[in-house]
């Protein structure tokens, strides 16, 4: 079986963007050309894979063809990929299914999103889409409201209050703080997150991530050609994704995401790693409950120990086993919603080339992990990625 | 002098021959409609308790142009026609109305209705009609009037599939591939609260943006029933109470938000 590298990745900073699809597609593809080591010309690539829900006011049908048209990859075969906010972590898994068949030697696998060209009631009607429309939205509820029932529930159930989140938004802000690409560069001192202004009791404006511009680019090879590129590779050591119930109320349990269980599963067994081994994880914490749940889900924290995990800060970068959200995460780096998933990847990529600001490098990482959710958890998608080919 | 009783939130009182229903709410000791009530409501509610005292009504006369007869079919399963000769409903020109054998009826207010803040029931009403206009196109997330339609009796009459085990919402096809019969089992209309949550006014999805300011944000409960089915419903008369986990409820039918000129009934939770 073929094994797979990322021999390049870039990002455009996430935020609020002048320029239009076309314009931050390029910029991404562009750094990720770049940040190849040698020889890369994107005559190279055999095809494409970018997620996008298509938020903007903008090109919606065929916008893979368009942009690969503006970054010089006409003509090849590329395609949109869609899962709500994981769209470009599927992207990632579809590209890497391309190699791993055998069908394609270099491949891109990115993500776009742009969210702030519309009026504020579009941007409702977009942030809408995703979640389920014909019991949870005639509920009255958007994402907030619907990360807002799991955030009460868990409270219920565990020994967890508001508290525990206002430490993970505290710790991604400071994550993010020197982290050049992120939407949201402060510091957030936990009084002040704390006592936000409430979006959907319980969960205050600090528990939830920005809209943001942005787009992110990964180049993958296989590994017969991948020296031709570089003698650094970082391997993508394996890939798993699955899916749930899309409405709340048909899940068996709301303080767990089993989408992310079962993908999560599926990549250490790919990898042959186990939770003890991951050195950073990029996880979706569009909410700051998510982060907590994802925490439980992927392994590093037990059942109901999440808000534990998060009290004693053992996600915090350089502190703990393994440093959670090194980039600042969603909630400071910012959650273009296409462009996330590979955004993850570029974390990592980089983080584990050595190549990030070398005040947020996480010391002595080998391993990383990207953990990219769509709605509430329908839809989840899980790499690992490792300095060595066979970790 | 008639004797009052609570009932999904609204005040009924009946005898063998005449079941009567009002809004909780009155202005200037006139009943007036709640911020999701409307005659439709009422009737549903009405036949709801009617048949709850083992009445057998599956039809009813009815010249009202302010219910929506199709909801009202759905939701109770009575027929709604010209004139037979047995059971009228009639809308009264206050938030009321009865359903009775006699079209000479003389009913009283009931005491003890809720006084609604004016400022409050002249902005909910202005509201509605603004929504309600068919001008209005909510930037929310679009759901037609076809797939609204799809899931009513379900929605209105919480009719479920059984397959093995209670299944509501209900489903295409079970864990094997094959088809699931049709809804036919009514769940039990109460509830418990696992969740709950209030949505600020900035963060309500746009189908609630007109009126979300004016009720100080929207709430929405994650509720269990005994049936052991799940469901998500926004609260319904909750402006003086807060929910709980472990509270129980009761669904009710009310009106949920209007699109396209058309008013969008559901069901809502109404704390016990």
């Amino acid at each position: 079986m073929v094994d797979v590298a990322i021999i390049g990745a870039g990002q455009t900073k996430y935020g609020n963007h002048a320029s239009g699809l076309k314009g931050m597609w390029a910029e991404a593809a562009k750094n990720a050309f770049e940040s190849v080591d040698q020889n890369f010309h994107p005559n190279r690539i055999d095809e494409a894979f970018i997620g996008s829900v298509a938020f903007g006011g903008s090109q919606l049908g065929n916008t893979a063809a368009l942009l690969t048209e503006h970054s010089a990859m006409k003509g090849i075969s590329v395609r949109r990929v869609e899962n709500a906010c994981a769209s470009s972590g599927f992207a990632l898994r579809d590209a890497w299914m391309a190699i791993k068949s055998g069908q394609a030697d270099v491949v891109v696998a990115g993500g776009i999103e742009k969210m702030n060209d519309l009026t504020p009631e579009r941007k409702r009607f977009w942030l809408g889409v995703s979640g389920d429309t014909e019991w949870e939205r005639l509920a009255g509820l958007t994402f907030p409201g619907t990360y807002a029932l799991m955030a009460r529930r868990y409270f219920h159930e565990f020994d967890s209050t508001h508290d525990d989140l206002v430490n993970i938004s505290v710790k991604n802000h400071m994550h993010g703080l020197h982290n050049e690409f992120a939407h949201l560069r402060k510091d957030v001192s936990f009084e002040k997150a704390k006592n936000g202004f409430m979006v959907a009791d319980p969960l205050t404006l600090y528990d939830c991530c920005p809209t943001s511009d942005g787009a992110s680019c990964v180049v993958l090879a296989a590994d017969h050609v991948v020296r031709e590129f570089t003698d650094d590779p970082l391997w993508l050591l394996s890939s798993g994704a699955a899916s749930d119930n899309l409405a709340l109320h048909d899940r068996p349990s709301i303080t767990q995401l089993m989408a992310t269980q079962k993908a999560a599963k599926t990549a250490y067994s790919m990898a042959g790693l186990n939770p003890n081994d991951i050195d950073l994880a990029e996880v979706h914490d569009c909410f700051t409950i998510a982060e907590l749940l994802a925490t439980e889900d992927l392994g590093f924290a037990a059942r109901g120990e999440g808000g534990k995990f998060a009290r004693q800060g053992l996600g915090r970068r350089n502190e703990g086993d393994v440093c959670i959200n090194p980039s600042g995460g969603l909630k400071s780096k910012g959650h273009p919603l296409g462009a996330t998933g590979t955004g993850q990847a570029v974390e990592v990529f980089k983080q584990l080339k050595g190549t990030v600001e070398s005040s947020r490098l996480v010391r002595d990482a080998e391993i990383g992990m990207t953990h990219n959710v769509g709605g509430s958890g329908a839809t989840c998608a899980v790499h690992i990625f490792g300095r060595e080919r066979n970790a | 002098m008639l004797e009052y009783s609570n009932w999904q939130g609204y005040m009924v009182s009946f005898d063998s021959e005449s079941f009567h229903i009002f809004s909780s709410w009155q202005l200037q000791s006139i009943p007036v409609f709640g911020p999701d009530s409307d005659y439709t409501t009422l009737a549903i509610s009405l036949v709801n308790l009617m048949h709850s005292k083992g009445v057998d009504i599956d039809n009813v006369s009815c010249n009202q142009s302010d219910i929506d007869l199709e909801v009202l079919k759905i939701a109770s399963g009575i027929e709604v026609q010209s004139d037979d000769g047995g059971w009228n409903l009639i809308c009264h020109d206050d938030a009321s109305l009865s359903i009775t054998k006699s079209l000479d009826i003389n009913v009283s207010k009931p005491d003890g209705l809720f006084e609604i803040d004016p400022e409050l029931y002249h902005q909910i009403n202005q509201a509605w009609e603004k929504e309600s206009s068919i001008e209005n196109v909510s930037q929310g997330a679009y759901i037609s009037s076809q797939q609204y339609n799809e899931s009513l009796s379900s929605r209105l009459k919480l009719l479920a599939q059984f397959d093995h085990k209670t299944i509501w919402p209900p489903r295409q096809l079970n864990d094997d591939g094959t088809p699931i019969n049709n809804p036919e089992v009514q769940l039990n209309r109460t509830c418990k609260i696992e969740s709950w949550t209030k949505l600020s006014a900035a963060g309500a999805p746009s189908e609630f943006s007109i009126r979300a300011p004016i009720l100080d944000g929207i709430s929405t409960v994650y509720v269990l029933f005994e049936e052991g089915n799940r469901g998500v419903f926004l609260l319904t008369d909750d402006q003086n109470k807060k929910p709980e986990i472990g509270l129980s409820g009761e669904i009710v039918v009310r009106k949920i938000y209007s699109q396209e000129g058309e008013i969008r009934y559901g069901t809502k939770v109404q704390l016990i």
